[in-house]
């Protein structure tokens, strides 16, 4: 794509934010706390997008990592003094030691085994926040944890804070975007179609999957202490499965092989939600009940079974796709929601 | 399959569920539009919406105004919130709690309403989750409410504190931890109607006195509610008013806990305090009673005092001890109990519209209850009116207990306020 | 001792609902190689039907055949419309997909059922049953003998009939077996109906022990694949096994270590097999899969 037409990319996307903001205003549905959890929760997305569609390992402990960043976060801070940007650094840290390890530990399997060893990787830290009680406050949480501040900019009101989360989530794509274009992306896309043929053509395989896991756990922490100087509250409920399951879900509809799956996963999930909550009465005499449970469910199924590109990701593909004239070139490949091929199917 | 069909097939789905929802036991809410014009509530950094006219979660659809009895009000509504979990692990409380304050909302507005002016309310769900805690309060600010009524649970409440307190609207929660009212310094607008654990751990430590147990086998469950129970008695503990042999933790989730209750009775537990609720609350007792045989006496918090556990635990809930507010006897009490007035009023209305009483609804009745009384002694629906009449209600009778709110205690109930409860013949009565 | 023998006892209960959960796991598995994350769902499906039937008044016999009826036609309707459609995406989509099945048919349980507990008394009323000096509850003995039973019934299944060998030869290999005209699709279908009839009848006979509720799924969908790869997720027999082990585990561990983190070491243990041992900790040959 000529530059020319990536800058606007570049500029819609940044502008956005404050569109988002604007648009808040109008919205009933849209208060300015839920646009700073769209930006945290589409920064933590990017970071499992990059984990699961371009290096193809299935993540389903990513809130793990999350809580890493926020519990940093929020110790450091509110018990110590540390000033947020270092607890926030530390919090990184720890997450990626955590995902070094884990990673390490995991990738000797693959596919279902990896999937449920991240998940009981999710679940055991869970357990763990919610039993050592004079470190993380237990099951009831802590709270006090300061406002974010840089220096002397304090991020106050929601404004402040969700343009400083969409920064970084602008940011978070941008690092993205140059890790899958460097050498080391291709190494990565390498190595989630084919490990074997990767291996052959001299990729570091289990290196190139331990970078890219601790890669998406960094963007991981940086969300979670987001989230803990916004809320200023943290309590394992939380970080558990469903925190992870549904940064999953937000990842799987934007386009796990987009960088822009995450912001575009959270914008549809938050406006799909809340959208067919204000809609359903009106179609269903006297509904009532939560429905959320249900459309994330559905969406995430239809999702996978029609447009299994995601939304980003199918975009992406016509975009690219758009050149190819009819004759000639055979048909490429169908791929599924990862990027990997789906063989044609054989009759039987 | 074609993709067509399979959209169809989706589609039908979920206008399946959203046609058997129809028969469902939810109640409708009592809430209605809200007013066109946004009440400006002086926050600072939360941005304020455009006139809205779409509530979130379980609000009716716009256009239809539910609350209306045979109303004398008029004029512009007073918009009162009510944030409650109506789905997620705390639903069971969440729709007591809905059931609760709708009653209210229509016997008020069948009475001419507050000041005159029809009450109205905007209930919404905030699914147990903190995030969404914290955009449903917004919502709520955003919308104009002029009072809140929940969260229903300590994480949800505690998570939208700062919202909360940003907000300066009033809120009355029904959460149990003390950090929702304490230090009062840093929570000038927030109030709780549930009794501290604290006094309900020394309630509990008092009836045992009488019958001369000293050591105490705790088991709690492991979510922040069950933590707050066990730092109560850790400080009852600490204090040399009771010991603690042991204390055991199981999950929400868990359907046996025989290994911890042996544990406790191993360690030599002259009595057992369970801190749960339903359905682990009458699990334990089921384990103790039907699997072991454990003849110990078994306490409850008041986590247990729900119709569930009577039916869950069916014939091993006889013998419990459950300290509990009067709700649960709310026929029993004498003409002379200075509730008996409060509880009757409850207990009669809730029993007709709902059948069976419930342990939690009482906690919403007073939340609401507590605010109308501010507002009406106001006279006006200013944040710091009402907060103002709040701490100067004087005794306040509720069916939860006897209020005593001033700036020092924005939770207000006291020794005398919770009664020793049993049940006999699967029916609660006051324990001797 | 007796002590010692009461967590034996308790854990072995809490085991045999695993081993259940784990037995569906593996028959889909073995036969399609996909991990249905939605198998709790089955066994609330079941439990939920269970209950409302029998507060409406029906027997228990027919309550028991209605929950496997409604959990096996919500299977095989699934089967069909979500995971067959998918058959030839990778892995991961298939437990996304899968994921996604759980959480609607959570949210369509919330939506019908409501979100209050049920429960219905023991199949046999009576004080438990005195082992020297361990209690065991009735309905754990009726749990027992039903887990007995549907081992029995699946090895009789899978060892002597037709369909049942047919099964086994999918799992082992499905080029193979499709050349011998057994076709891939008819047996996914059946595994799933099995697997979640299995599911569905385990429900109606944990609910005197458990309580019927929307979201008891999960937890028990967890312990259950525990159970199914300390087995080696080969056979229905290792599953069982492993749901033993686990349970057992599970309560020396609460017992022992601490009941708080009891959970957390049930998870470090699936974390340990899977990382140090996938292929599992027993190695009971009934079906391989190549």
């Amino acid at each position: 794509m000529s530059w020319p037409w990536r800058l606007a990319g570049w500029a819609l996307f940044v502008l956005a934010g404050p569109a988002l903001l604007a648009l808040a205003g109008q919205v009933p549905f849209l208060t300015s706390g839920r646009l700073v959890f769209l930006a945290i929760t589409a920064l933590a997305a990017v970071g499992l997008c990059l984990i699961m569609g371009f290096a193809g390992q299935v993540s389903l402990g990513h809130a793990a990592f999350y809580a890493v960043g926020a519990y940093a976060s929020g110790i450091l801070t509110a018990g110590y003094g540390v000033p947020p940007i270092v607890a926030l650094l530390a919090g990184m840290v720890l997450a990626g030691a955590a995902a070094a390890g884990v990673a390490r530990a995991v990738f000797r399997v693959s596919g279902h085994f990896l999937a449920m060893a991240t998940l009981a990787f999710g679940l055991i830290l869970y357990y763990s926040l919610g039993h050592f009680r004079t470190v993380t406050g237990g099951n009831a949480g802590r709270g006090g944890i300061p406002k974010l501040a840089i220096g002397s900019w304090e991020a106050t009101t929601d404004t402040r804070m969700f343009l400083l989360c969409w920064a970084l989530v602008v940011l978070g794509v941008l690092v993205a975007r140059n890790v899958v274009d460097s050498r080391t992306g291709r190494a990565l896309r390498a190595t989630g179609a084919s490990e074997v043929a990767a291996g052959c053509c001299g990729v570091n395989v289990v290196r190139a999957k331990v970078g890219v896991f601790v890669l998406g756990a960094l963007y991981a922490a940086v969300a979670g202490s987001l989230y803990a100087h916004y809320v200023t509250y943290i309590a394992p409920e939380e970080f558990g499965l469903l925190k992870s399951i549904q940064f999953l879900v937000v990842a799987t509809v934007g386009g796990l092989t987009s960088v822009w799956g995450g912001p575009v996963g959270a914008v549809v999930l938050v406006l799909l939600t809340e959208a067919s909550r204000e809609a359903i009465p009106l179609f269903v005499e006297g509904a009532t009940g939560p429905y959320e449970l249900t459309i994330y469910g559905l969406v995430l199924v239809v999702v996978l079974l029609l447009f299994n590109r995601g939304i980003a990701g199918g975009i992406a593909h016509a975009w690219r796709a758009r050149g190819r004239g009819g004759g000639g070139d055979p048909e490429p490949l169908a791929e599924d929601a990862t990027g990997r091929p789906v063989p044609r199917e054989v009759a039987p | 399959m074609t993709k067509t069909a399979r959209l169809i097939l989706a589609g039908a789905l979920l206008l399946a569920a959203c046609a058997a929802e129809g028969t469902g036991d939810q109640a409708s809410p009592t809430s209605a539009e809200a007013p066109p014009a946004t009440i400006d509530t002086g926050t600072a950094d939360t941005e304020t919406a455009e006139p809205t006219t779409e509530p979130a979660g379980t609000t009716e659809p716009a256009g239809t105004a539910t609350d209306t009895g045979a109303t004398a009000a008029e004029g512009d509504p007073v918009l009162v919130g009510v944030n409650i979990e109506q789905s997620g692990p705390a639903s069971v409380q969440g729709e007591a709690y809905a059931r609760a304050v709708e009653l209210l909302a229509r016997q008020i507005n069948d009475a001419g309403g507050i000041l005159g002016r029809p009450l109205e309310l905007q209930v919404v769900d905030n699914a147990t989750d903190q995030t969404e805690a914290v955009t449903q309060t917004q919502r709520l600010v955003d919308d104009g409410a002029v009072a809140m009524v929940g969260p229903g649970t300590s994480p949800t409440t505690l998570a939208a504190m700062d919202t909360i307190l940003s907000a300066g609207i009033p809120v009355v929660s029904m959460g149990s931890a003390d950090a929702i009212t304490d230090p009062p310094a840093d929570r000038p607008n927030v109030f709780k109607t549930p009794a501290r654990g604290s006094l309900m751990a020394s309630e509990i430590v008092a009836h045992m006195g009488e019958q001369g147990i000293g050591r105490v086998g705790l088991i709690a469950v492991n979510n922040p509610y069950g933590d707050s129970g066990v730092t109560a008695w850790e400080e009852l503990a600490a204090a040399g008013d009771v010991e603690l042999v042991g204390i055991e933790r199981f999950e929400a989730t868990d359907t046996d806990m025989t290994t911890q209750l042996n544990s406790l009775a191993g360690a030599g537990a002259e009595a057992i305090v369970t801190w749960a609720i339903p359905p682990g609350a009458p699990t334990v007792r089921r384990n103790a009673v039907e699997n072991l045989g454990i003849e110990l006496p078994m306490y409850f918090d008041a986590g247990a005092g729900a119709e569930l556990f009577v039916e869950l635990a069916g014939a091993a809930a006889d013998g419990a001890l459950v300290i509990h507010p009067r709700t649960l006897i709310w026929d029993q009490v004498g003409a002379d109990d200075p509730q008996a007035e409060a509880l009757t009023e409850f207990g009669s209305a809730y029993t007709g519209e709902f059948g069976a009483m419930s342990g939690f609804a009482g906690y919403a009745w007073d939340a609401l209850g507590l605010l109308r009384t501010a507002i009406e002694q106001a006279g006006d629906t200013e944040p710091e009116a009402i907060i103002e009449a709040m701490e100067g209600l004087g005794e306040y009778v509720g069916v939860t207990g006897t209020y005593e709110i001033t700036a020092d205690d924005h939770q207000g109930l006291g020794e005398g306020d919770l009664v020793m409860l049993t049940v006999e013949g699967g029916e609660w009565r006051p324990a001797e | 001792m007796a002590e010692l023998l009461q967590s034996l006892v308790t854990g072995l209960t809490l085991g045999a609902m695993y081993a259940m959960v784990g037995v569906g796991f593996v028959l889909i598995y073995n036969v399609t190689g996909i991990i249905n994350f939605a198998q709790g769902e089955y066994l609330m499906l079941g439990a939920m039907t269970a209950v409302t039937l029998v507060a409406a008044g029906v027997g228990l016999p027919l309550a028991f055949l209605a929950a496997v009826g409604v959990a096996a036609a919500v299977g095989g309707v699934v089967e069909r419309v979500a995971i067959r459609p998918a058959r030839g995406a990778s892995i991961e989509t298939l437990i996304l997909i899968t994921i996604g099945v759980s959480i609607t048919l959570n949210g369509v349980a919330l939506l019908v059922w409501g979100v209050n507990p049920r429960r219905y008394g023991p199949f046999t009323a009576g004080p438990p049953v005195e082992l020297a000096g361990a209690a065991l509850s009735r309905q754990s003995v009726w749990v027992f003998a039903f887990t007995a039973l549907v081992a029995g019934a699946l090895w009789w299944f899978l060892e002597r009939t037709t369909s049942g060998k047919a099964m086994r030869a999918c799992a082992m290999n499905p080029e193979a077996a499709m050349l011998q005209g057994i076709s891939s699709s008819r047996m996914s279908l059946y595994a799933f109906l099995l697997a979640t009839g299995i599911a569905g009848a385990t429900g109606m006979v944990l609910v005197p022990i458990t309580s019927a509720s929307y979201n008891m799924g999960l937890p028990l969908a967890l312990r259950g694949f525990t159970a199914a790869v300390i087995g080696g997720l080969v056979s229905p027999l290792g599953a069982i096994a492993g749901g033993l082990l686990l349970g057992v585990a599970e309560a020396s561990a609460a017992r022992f270590v601490s009941s708080g983190l009891k959970d957390a070491i049930a998870f470090a243990v699936l974390f340990a097999v899977l990382v140090l041992r996938p292929q599992g900790l027993l190695r009971l040959r009934l079906a391989s899969r190549v």
